[in-house]
């Protein structure tokens, strides 16, 4: 198993199954722990990184991370492969462009990936479709109790796990939930919910990806808070209130769309499907933009050709690195919009 | 087509944040690729502990002169730490504990108690590994001072411990084989 062997497929996060899933892309959690005995990475030598590296590596194979995972030597792959991992959400983009050992070990279905030497030495992360805190939880509590019975992590009585940058220390964990949002966007009531998001001391991100306009309708929402909480109020927090208060507000905004500017809304959608199934370049932004309108039609029941699932991935296979892997070498920009929009006529049913 | 960047205003801008500032609005930032790196956008994510550090650095008059306190262990001064948003080892939570602890307050809602889960199990090993990496530090200082007795005295500290590290190195590993 190799970086190669992923390129084809979707990882568990995007088919689009778990619960709310018209509108939760996915749920992530994040844990960061460091090893007893070194200093933090901005302070380690190349020998202390490497060290560390086999320290976590070897913990990693004891507590039996190798049977249905595959581990990938960050330092020593190529750009696109590391380009690869960040599009998948395997590995941050800090991790591709760090320096020295660095690793990651990823489950074969992708639900769970754990750096080491990235910000922290290692940043251990679950991942799956739809709303699914709670299992997210349990299953990254479990890999994290396995790996403290093989190497020590550096915790203190007061403070809890001690982390590189003091925002993240105590639990040291990050709920990011990756929410898509264009009926709130269209409406214009997306600040009411940024605001409400930042009176409860949440951060609120736009995302992108190669030059993609972040409105391409997708929101990350985390947490900023890490001590003087447990991981289960984090995870209550997020799965009991806030992420199903900003699901209704999307909802009610879709159905307010439906009622009242029906025509509108059907006209963004089949215009989206028109130029992703006949156009001959896509920049990555555009293309960003007319999926989102399209995925927005198909989890509202007004475009039945496609699959949430599909269009998911094809997010997923219009960014750069795969289309460079798909293709098997470098494309220069005008090169990739020519093939993003051949592989989504390829991928739309048509040959035209 | 598209939004100029809002920092040259002259490249299309391709990174698109909405950013909910502390006691502020949200506010919706643009920016070309060049000037994300160059505003650590894209590539530094340690900004905002930054800022924050900074803000506070300039209320606070006894953290302005404590930028030269240093960590024994790691080496790190109070001073660097502020200029990169990371720290250097565990013990600067305990070596700098005076100066970081308003700004975890700051960062966590007024937190600084821990509530969360806390590790099982501990090892021996680990704790080896500090005690040996700090005498390795107090003989390098000693070189450097040529302070020799002192020297001499931490060098056979530091074969004892090494050995007692190795031993129980291999009766882990002995364990897992088992
Ligand atoms: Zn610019
Ligand atoms: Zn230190």
């Amino acid at each position: 198993m190799s970086v190669d062997d992923l390129t084809g497929h979707v990882g568990e996060w995007l088919r689009g199954t778990g619960p709310m899933s018209d509108i939760v892309i996915s749920s992530r959690i994040r844990l960061a722990r460091n090893i007893v005995g070194y200093p933090f990475l901005s302070r380690a030598s190349g020998d202390e990184k490497r060290e560390i590296y086999r320290a976590l590596a070897d913990a990693l194979a004891s507590a039996g991370f190798g049977s249905n995972s595959f581990f990938v030597d960050i330092e020593n792959i190529s750009d696109v492969d590391r380009q690869i991992l960040v599009e998948r959400h395997l590995i941050s983009r800090q991790h591709a462009e760090g320096e020295g050992s660095r690793g990651v070990s990823v489950s074969l279905n992708e639900t769970h990936a754990l750096m080491i030497n990235e910000e922290d030495h290692l940043r251990m992360q679950v991942l799956k479709s739809g709303l699914q805190l709670e299992t997210l939880w349990n299953d990254i509590n479990i890999i994290d109790d396995r790996l403290a019975s093989e190497i020590e992590f550096a915790f203190d009585e007061r403070l809890g796990y001690l982390t590189a940058c003091p925002t993240n220390v105590g639990t040291g964990l990050r709920v990011s939930v990756m929410l898509h949002l264009p009926a709130l966007k269209i409406t214009g009531e997306i600040e009411k919910v940024m605001r409400a998001a930042k009176d409860l001391k949440l951060a609120v991100r736009g995302l992108f990806g190669e030059g993609t306009d972040a409105i391409g309708d997708f929101y990350q929402v985390s947490n900023q808070v890490t001590l003087g909480v447990s991981e289960e109020e984090i995870i209550d927090m997020f799965s009991g209130q806030i992420i199903p208060q900003i699901v209704e507000y999307e909802r009610a905004a879709r159905e307010a769309l439906s009622d009242q500017r029906s025509v509108q809304l059907d006209d963004k959608v089949w215009r989206a499907y028109g130029i992703l199934e006949n156009a001959r370049a896509m920049a990555s932004e555009e293309t960003m933009f007319f999926l989102s309108h399209l995925r927005m039609g198909v989890s509202m029941g007004r475009f039945n050709q496609l699959d949430i699932g599909t269009i998911n991935e094809l997010f997923l296979q219009i960014q750069p690195a795969h289309l460079q892997k798909r293709n098997g070498g470098k494309l220069s920009g005008e090169q990739r919009s020519v093939a993003r929009a051949n592989y989504l006529r390829q991928r739309l049913g048509h040959n035209n | 087509m598209g939004i100029l960047c809002q920092c040259c205003n002259q490249a299309n801008a391709t990174v698109h944040l909405t950013d909910i500032q502390a006691g502020g609005e949200p506010v919706e930032r643009h920016y070309c690729e060049a000037c994300a790196a160059q505003e650590g956008i894209t590539m530094k994510p340690h900004e905002p502990i930054n800022t924050m550090i900074e803000k506070f650095v300039k209320m606070v008059p006894a953290m302005r002169d404590a930028a030269q306190l240093t960590c024994p262990n790691c080496g790190i001064s109070f001073g660097e730490f502020r200029a990169q948003g990371l720290l250097g080892c565990p013990e600067d939570y305990t070596e700098f504990g005076e100066l970081l602890m308003p700004l975890i307050r700051r960062a966590h809602d007024d937190c600084d108690v821990h509530r969360g889960k806390r590790p099982g199990q501990t090892n021996d090993v680990g704790k080896l590994r500090v005690q040996i990496r700090s005498l390795e530090r107090q003989l390098e200082d000693a070189i450097a001072e040529e302070a020799f007795e002192d020297a001499a005295r931490l060098r056979d500290q530091l074969n004892t411990l090494r050995s007692s590290y190795d031993a129980s190195k291999q009766n882990d590993a002995s364990e897992d084989g088992a």
